[in-house]
């Protein structure tokens, strides 16, 4: 490697950030016995990456001492608001729904999930349901108030979501979308670790699965369509909350 | 014919100061890389009942290694197989000075606390920085109630940890669960105890040393000559170590545009730095 080599392509600047495989920071470090320059540009990243922590480390100390005020301090206003506006527009689907359960006039979103095969009946007679693949813990009675409520997000766990994990250095490859209409495959990359233990928790708690999966490995159970909360944890910590809509593709 | 690395050794081997220099230099920073790459703390070991730096230990090493060259031997050992060496040398090194490390703790060491507290406050303001992307008032509390719990466990306990990756992850295991009884928390009133007081006031002295503090202020002020753009291009790509075309997404410029910036604010420090007579 020649100096023209590693400044062109910021070498410096991607061994730092651990971006080199094991023969290209090896021929780095061997160009650095020799190359005076490099050699100043590496400490001088090395005092930003430290300033720049010091600036945080200092804001997080003068903070020390303030007054504790309540448990929703931690948002912002305006996302306080709006998760009482999102709540509110869903009770108000919720009581909508309570007093029109005979006929079809859902939401879009719950159209969805219930096959128009269900739509017609108001006895309380067996429906169709091949999309639905729990049934077990569906009151026919309340189906259509039960549906509602599995989407309605948990304002906890929507926390731990926002706190973007990078614990570890950890990145999520999949899922990578938000909706899902199949049983999602976990896959992650850049920790040492085979095996983590997968924990999927619905918008009530309740947890679904924990199991420890090998990296990439698509899950298995069935799930209720629903808003469902996924953490990834190694034997120490947790290294990855995530959240998906699981609305699977109704079969007629 | 020598390459670069087997002209330093033999440099090296004739007290060449420059190249012992250079050679400390990059041994230093490739076990360092390996530090970083595998989550290890540098500044947690110990050796005969205080606490040791990084530097001491590796020049013993490399000083070994020297001394086992015959005089007048020319040097034939490739830089790749050094590297390997060291390395490998040095993970039992830090084992033996991590666990030294862990029985002052035990021993409820005062140098080894500051060192381990300080270190974890800083690794705890960047873990809540990258979670809500700001501090909170109460995020220094939570810090302070984990400190604790990990000290009467460490002093009081039996704990011990096989190296310091699993030693930072223990703690933020509390620190993740007091944070959770935080955000579940709503009305809980905190009363700050006697010993809770004083571990407080052991935590607020500043160790360190002047030489370090000014080199602090210096690299501060020089960040807060870069305008707004600047600063954040280098927070977001060293810091919260994001890709280029995710900052340009996000700061909505052009990569090539952010990619100049990065360049031009990195320039600025140098030149900033050559000023002020300081050599990071």
């Amino acid at each position: 490697m020649n100096h023209r080599e590693a400044e062109d392509n910021n070498i410096a600047e991607k061994y730092l950030r651990l971006e080199l495989n094991p023969e290209e920071e090896t021929a780095f470090e061997e160009h650095l016995i020799s190359c005076e320059k490099c050699r100043e540009l590496l400490k001088l990243l090395e005092s930003t990456i430290d300033g720049l922590n010091n600036d945080i480390h200092e804001q997080f100390k003068t903070k020390k001492g303030v007054s504790k005020k309540s448990n929703w301090y931690s948002l912002p206003l305006v996302r306080v608001a709006a998760m009482i506006i999102l709540l509110t527009g869903i009770s108000a689907v919720f009581l909508y729904l309570r007093n029109n359960q005979a006929e079809n006039r859902m939401q879009p979103v719950i159209s969805e999930i219930i096959p128009d095969t269900a739509t017609s009946d108001t006895e309380g007679a067996e429906h169709t349901r091949t999309s639905r693949e729990d049934t077990s813990a569906v009151n026919k009675k309340d189906r259509t108030d039960l549906i509602a409520e599995n989407f309605v997000p948990h304002p906890f766990y929507e926390n731990l979501v926002e706190m973007n994990y990078r614990s570890a250095g950890i990145r999520i490859e999949r899922p990578e979308l938000d909706t899902l209409r199949e049983k999602p495959v976990f896959s992650w990359k850049n920790i040492p670790e085979e095996k983590l233990t997968l924990v999927i928790i619905n918008n009530r708690e309740e947890i679904k699965f924990k199991e420890q999966i090998f990296n990439n490995t698509r899950l298995k159970i069935n799930l209720s369509p629903g808003l469902y909360y996924w953490q990834l944890q190694n034997e120490n910590e947790t290294l990855f909350t995530g959240s998906f809509t699981y609305l699977p593709v109704t079969s007629q | 014919m020598e390459n670069d690395f087997q002209l330093l050794l033999t440099k090296t081997l004739n007290k060449d100061n420059d190249a012992w220099q250079r050679l400390l230099f990059v041994s230093g920073t490739f076990i360092k890389t390996w530090a970083r790459r595998n989550q290890i703390e540098l500044s947690w070991m110990a050796a005969d009942n205080q606490l040791t730096i990084i530097n001491i230990e590796l020049q013993k090493l490399i000083e070994k290694y020297l001394n086992d060259i015959d005089p007048g031997e020319i040097p034939t050992m490739q830089f790749a197989d050094f590297k390997a060496w060291l390395v490998q040398e040095f993970i039992a090194v830090n084992k033996r000075c991590f666990f030294a490390f862990t029985e002052q703790l035990k021993k409820n060491d005062e140098a080894a606390w500051k060192q381990v507290s300080r270190l974890l406050e800083i690794k705890s303001a960047s873990w809540f920085y990258k979670r809500w992307k700001e501090i909170h008032e109460d995020h220094h509390d939570i810090f302070c109630s984990s400190i604790e719990i990990l000290y009467t466990r460490i002093v009081k306990g039996k704990m011990s940890f096989e190296d310091s990756r699993s030693f930072k992850s223990y703690f933020f295991k509390i620190l993740e669960n007091k944070t959770l009884e935080e955000l579940k928390n709503t009305y809980k009133k905190r009363v700050v105890t006697q010993s809770e007081n004083q571990l407080l006031v052991f935590m607020n002295e500043d160790v360190t040393p002047l030489y370090e503090e000014e080199k602090r202020q210096l690299v501060k002020t020089a960040l807060q000559k870069l305008n707004m753009d600047e600063q954040d291009i280098l927070t977001c790509y060293f810091f919260e170590e994001k890709k280029l075309k995710d900052i340009a997404l996000e700061i909505g410029l052009s990569e090539e545009n952010v990619r100049i910036k990065k360049y031009r604010a990195l320039q600025k420090l140098s030149t900033y730095f050559k000023v002020m007579g300081y050599e990071p």
